[in-house]
């Protein structure tokens, strides 16, 4: 299974200042990765680069092997971060529009466009005027424009901001449909419930470069090494460890530079605590994304990568 | 369909459904038909009476005053002194009144003033004649006709030289009053189209299946027949107006034969073309440099004072093209186009003037489209501090 999207040694120098300073990874083909930084991290940015809607200072950035170019149009469905739509104009005549410009025929444009218009509940609005469609209304309209042409590649700028819970619903299932049908799918986006639940695998970015990228599994283990402990009676604060959460019985614990799994066990065991339960603990992506940005890496980020 | 054609189609099409234009285009219209009801319905006009311009005549007809001619400047030389007086018209007009005065025309000769100052000699003949006829009660019959309008034929020289003829300046003025119009149709919803994208948040949706280029060029085009429907539009109604207000015209310039000189008109059409250029290029780029047609106001207002500057210079323009702020406005980008198409028009502009102007122009307006395009890109991109190194991208 070849890559689909590949990002490799990208620096982008903007305002004098490099956002972006050797950013590598790659999305195998059918996969949906989630791309996660915090704001101002450069995600928008490597899209921007990757679409060929900025040139980059240096790297490589293929999509199907090639570097993407409007040429291409109708291999990728993009939903920017920005958006909006011709207020002004018919729902139709916008999705008609887009449906070319992804590289659709007047025909097809307009056929595709009917369809997904009756699949979502707005048959009746194909000649309404987009600033008198609500809000959700517009934003399935957003969807419908991204999708047309049914390219092979999705790249969603956060596709979920601002989403009502039944638009929010739409989205996934449109994800999903087109990642059974083969399509890959790049998701910017910070709700790591989403990610955990739809992505097969994830980009962490962190000052303009890769902390991780890889399988859901893989960067969850990029994270620290942690120790979840279940006791009874009580737990001494004090030892060779910071308490990184305590809940009642259970506490997780970060032990301290060169202090093993085995030296903690027998730690604990000298200090007479009652261990019901010990063991690693599996830190959830939002643990791993927290480590990142609230806490300095234990390593170097550049070891981190994977 | 390539992306210049299918954002020409979007665009002309979406706009031609919307209202607003054809009230734009319907306004213009509406107005030249009242204008033109009301100049059929007023009575004629009368010349002022306190003109006096020296002059000389000679009076074969004896029906003028010559209390009255004094009074207006003249001084009669005599039928013997009338190739003298001819000669020295440059200087001092002549004015030949033939000997039926009710039939034939006057003879003007004089020296060229441009189109509008030359319109001081007829109505100088008329008003001798009027006034003339007026004082006299010999004959009712002879007064009636003489108080009406009196033909008058100028001869008028420029260094010796006839000038163009208003029947031929008249074809190659019109890219004057077309461009003039455009500017004043088109220059805000030229301004506002490139807003748009931005102002909806479009633009990356569209840039991933379009380049700038094309699609800027599609947008141009589009703004130009659209332009063109309303010049169409506005030219029905002002062709019936002509027709309705035909003899006021004439009144006002004479019997007009209308040649059309295939030299001035083809320098005519360069003009304008390079002139639409940089009209476009520079809106497209004002456009791009700010984030509404609010904060675009301001520096479109001054453009389009810098376009129009000429139109308030005419007489000067006509009168005398060596004028000093006649050079200026020529060579000036944004002032040059109405300047040059003026004096295109008038026969006025050297070899040497066209080809720097016309070259300027082009120039001008190519670079402001391709500059003004990547502008559009980057602005539309919320990113106008972006400072991008380019290197070549590696591809596969």
């Amino acid at each position: 299974m070849g890559d689909v999207i590949r990002v490799d040694g990208l620096v982008v120098d903007r305002g004098g200042r490099r956002v972006l300073d050797g950013l590598s990874f790659a999305v195998p083909e059918g996969q949906t990765y989630g791309f996660l930084g915090a704001n101002g991290a450069g995600k928008t940015t490597t899209i921007r680069a990757l679409l060929g809607l900025l040139e980059p200072t240096e790297g490589e950035l293929l999509i199907h092997g090639a570097s993407y170019d409007p040429s291409r149009r109708g291999l990728v469905g993009y939903l920017p971060e920005e958006r909006g739509l011709f207020r002004k104009e018919t729902v139709l005549d916008v999705m008609v529009f887009f449906g070319r410009v992804h590289g659709l025929s007047a025909r097809d444009a307009r056929r595709q466009a009917l369809g997904y218009l009756e699949r979502c509940g707005l048959g009746g609005k194909a000649t309404t005027r987009i600033d008198r469609l609500s809000g959700g209304q517009q934003q399935k309209v957003q969807l419908g424009v991204t999708i047309l042409g049914t390219p092979r590649v999705l790249i969603l700028d956060e596709p979920t901001k601002g989403l009502d819970p039944l638009n929010r619903r739409l989205l996934v299932d449109v994800i999903d449909e087109r990642r059974r049908e083969g399509a890959t799918v790049l998701l910017v986006t910070h709700d790591m419930t989403e990610v955990e639940r739809s992505c097969d695998g994830v980009v962490l970015l962190k000052d303009g470069q890769t902390y991780a990228s890889g399988s859901l599994d893989s960067v969850r283990g990029s994270g620290e090494d942690l120790v979840r402990v279940v006791f009874r009676g009580s737990f001494p604060d004090d030892g060779p460890y910071d308490i990184v959460e305590r809940d009642g019985d259970a506490v997780v614990l970060r032990p301290r530079a060169h202090v093993s799994f085995e030296m903690l066990m027998r730690f604990l065991c000298d200090r007479g605590v009652q261990a019901e339960d010990f063991g690693r603990h599996r830190p959830s992506l939002e643990d791993v994304f927290l480590q990142l940005y609230e806490w300095e890496p234990a390593r170097d980020s550049g070891e981190m990568a994977a | 369909m390539n992306g210049a054609g299918l954002t020409f189609r979007f665009e002309f099409f979406r706009t031609l459904r919307k209202p607003s234009f054809w009230i734009a285009a319907l306004v213009l219209p509406v107005l030249a038909v009242l204008v033109g009801l009301l100049m059929t319905a007023a009575p004629p006009t009368t010349a002022g009476t306190n003109m006096k311009i020296p002059f000389s005549y000679t009076d074969a007809s004896g029906q003028v005053n010559p209390d009255v001619a004094r009074q207006l400047g003249g001084t009669a030389v005599g039928l013997s002194g009338e190739e003298r007086a001819r000669r020295a018209s440059e200087t001092r007009p002549y004015l030949a009144f033939p000997k039926q005065l009710e039939q034939d025309p006057v003879q003007v000769y004089a020296a060229d003033r441009g189109p509008l100052d030359n319109l001081q000699y007829t109505n100088l003949a008329r008003e001798v004649v009027r006034q003339s006829a007026a004082a006299s009660s010999s004959d009712q019959a002879l007064t009636a006709a003489l108080l009406g309008q009196t033909a008058v034929v100028s001869h008028l020289t420029v260094d010796g030289a006839p000038p163009r003829p208003i029947g031929e300046i008249l074809p190659p003025l019109m890219y004057a009053v077309a461009l003039f119009a455009i500017l004043l149709i088109s220059g805000n919803r030229m301004l506002v189209s490139t807003l748009e994208e931005k102002e909806n948040r479009v633009i990356e949706m569209i840039l991933i299946g379009i380049r700038p280029l094309p699609m800027i060029t599609g947008k141009i085009l589009a703004l130009f027949a659209l332009t063109g429907v309303q010049i169409v539009v506005i030219a029905v109604p002002a062709l019936g107006t002509l027709l309705l207000t035909g003899s006021e015209l004439n009144a006002l310039f004479g019997a007009v034969t209308i040649t059309i000189a295939l030299t001035p008109m083809l320098i005519g059409l360069l003009l304008l073309l390079g002139s639409l250029a940089l009209f476009t290029g520079t809106l497209v780029a004002i456009g791009s440099l700010t984030n509404s047609a609010k904060d675009a106001g301001p520096y479109f207002a001054c453009f389009l004072v810098m376009m129009t500057l000429p139109v308030y210079a005419i007489s000067t323009l006509l009168a005398d093209p060596s004028d000093q702020l006649v050079q200026l406005f020529l060579y000036f980008p944004f002032t040059a186009p109405i300047t040059a198409l003026v004096l295109n028009a008038t026969g006025v502009l050297t070899a040497v003037q066209t080809v720097t102007v016309v070259t300027e122009l082009l120039t001008l307006g190519a670079v402001a489209i391709i500059v003004a395009a990547q502008l559009f890109k980057n602005g539309a991109l919320n990113a106008p501090s972006i400072r991008i190194r380019r290197t070549p991208r590696m591809t596969a």
